[in-house]
């Protein structure tokens, strides 16, 4: 994704360059000497967050100036207008290792959804720990084949040395819940198997009292 | 749930103060799917705290509510007929602070239908007017 951005002087003030239709952003990271500040056109903003994660890539051309591959640091919104306020950019080091939230797609349809179970999504954001060029924009899980009672968790993503997550490996990211009916009687048919001895016992007991 | 109040404060009694801006934390949903914004600046006294949870906790069956203020300010009256003077009266009640845009309460585990009707419900329990809030999702991530 590209992002078209011109150099800003802090001599013009934040408000003038929003009532203009720009938002004030700013790039910074380890290799940048100093923050760059930068304003992008408001609507083109707004058409790039309609598509981006927060872990894409972008690549923001500053006119007249550098081009950088940037992460999506932080976005302040206005919270009664919801109007942008403020974008801030980071400049990864290639061979530094960042954390980053990685959000999580599922794809399909699970099949236990349709025999009646609820679709618990634990994890919409995986917090991951890798190399820039390494952190994808989003985790595709498939939940095609996910039956009920079935779960899909972190370890069965791909991970290496250079992209590991920062949860257990046992951590569920979906799960085809039984609806609760089903999970009742089960246990009810179970505890009854168990207590089936006792259980003839006190109700002979009850009755002699009663 | 009974009425919220703070277990213990430094002090009985505090000075009015006035609300002035917008909110610049907990303007965000950060637990549920939607929230219950504030658009104007009052104070929420713990009775409409109370109702607008119990609303809620009714109208969200098995879904999750999530209580964002916190009535922490003492509002205290003087007695009815008596003369002014005589030190500040008594505490009568708490109430929370809230300035425009602050996330009063969120909930999950309904439609956003349900949410709609459900928000519709509650806001007459508030002195305010209010809105729906969806919890801020970049594009891709939905």
């Amino acid at each position: 994704m590209i992002v078209q951005a011109k150099p800003r002087s802090l001599s013009v003030k934040a408000r003038r360059l929003r009532r203009e239709g720009y938002v004030p952003g700013v790039i910074y990271g380890p290799q940048v000497e100093a923050p760059v500040h930068v304003a992008i056109r408001e609507p083109d903003l707004e058409e790039l967050f309609k598509h981006i994660t927060r872990s894409t890539t972008l690549e923001v051309r500053v006119e007249g100036g550098e081009t950088y591959h940037v992460f999506l640091k932080d976005i302040q919104v206005d919270p009664i207008t919801d109007r942008f306020l403020h974008v801030d950019f980071y400049v990864p080091e290639p061979g530094r290792k960042l954390v980053l939230l990685v959000p999580v797609k599922l794809v399909g349809t699970a099949p236990g959804v349709k025999e009646g179970g609820i679709l618990e999504h634990t994890h919409e954001y995986i917090e991951v720990e890798g190399l820039p060029r390494r952190i994808p924009p989003y985790f595709e899980v498939d939940i095609s084949n996910l039956g009920l009672g079935d779960t899909i968790v972190i370890g069965d993503l791909e991970w290496d040395d250079e992209l590991r997550p920062l949860h257990p490996l046992d951590d569920p990211i979906v799960t085809v819940l039984a609806p609760k009916t089903v999970r009742l009687e089960a246990e009810e048919a179970q505890e009854a198997g168990e207590a089936a001895p006792e259980g003839e016992g006190a109700a002979e007991e009850g009755e002699a009292e009663g | 749930m009974s009425l919220l109040f703070p277990k213990r404060t430094k002090y009985r009694k505090q000075q009015k103060g006035r609300i002035k801006g917008k909110a610049t934390r907990g303007h965000e949903v950060v637990f549920g799917d939607f929230g219950i914004q504030a658009l104007a600046p009052a104070w929420v006294t713990r009775q409409q705290i109370e109702a607008a949870r119990t609303a809620l906790a009714r109208a969200t069956h098995r879904g999750k509510v999530w209580i964002r203020i916190f009535p922490d300010k003492p509002v205290t009256r003087k007695p009815a007929e008596s003369r002014m003077g005589k030190g500040k009266g008594n505490v009568e009640n708490w109430v929370a602070v809230v300035k425009p845009g602050t996330i009063m309460f969120e909930f999950a585990g309904v439609s956003e239908e349900e949410a709609k009707r459900i928000h519709r419900m509650v806001s007459y329990k508030f002195p305010i007017p209010t809105r729906l809030r969806r919890r801020f999702h970049l594009g891709g991530e939905r």
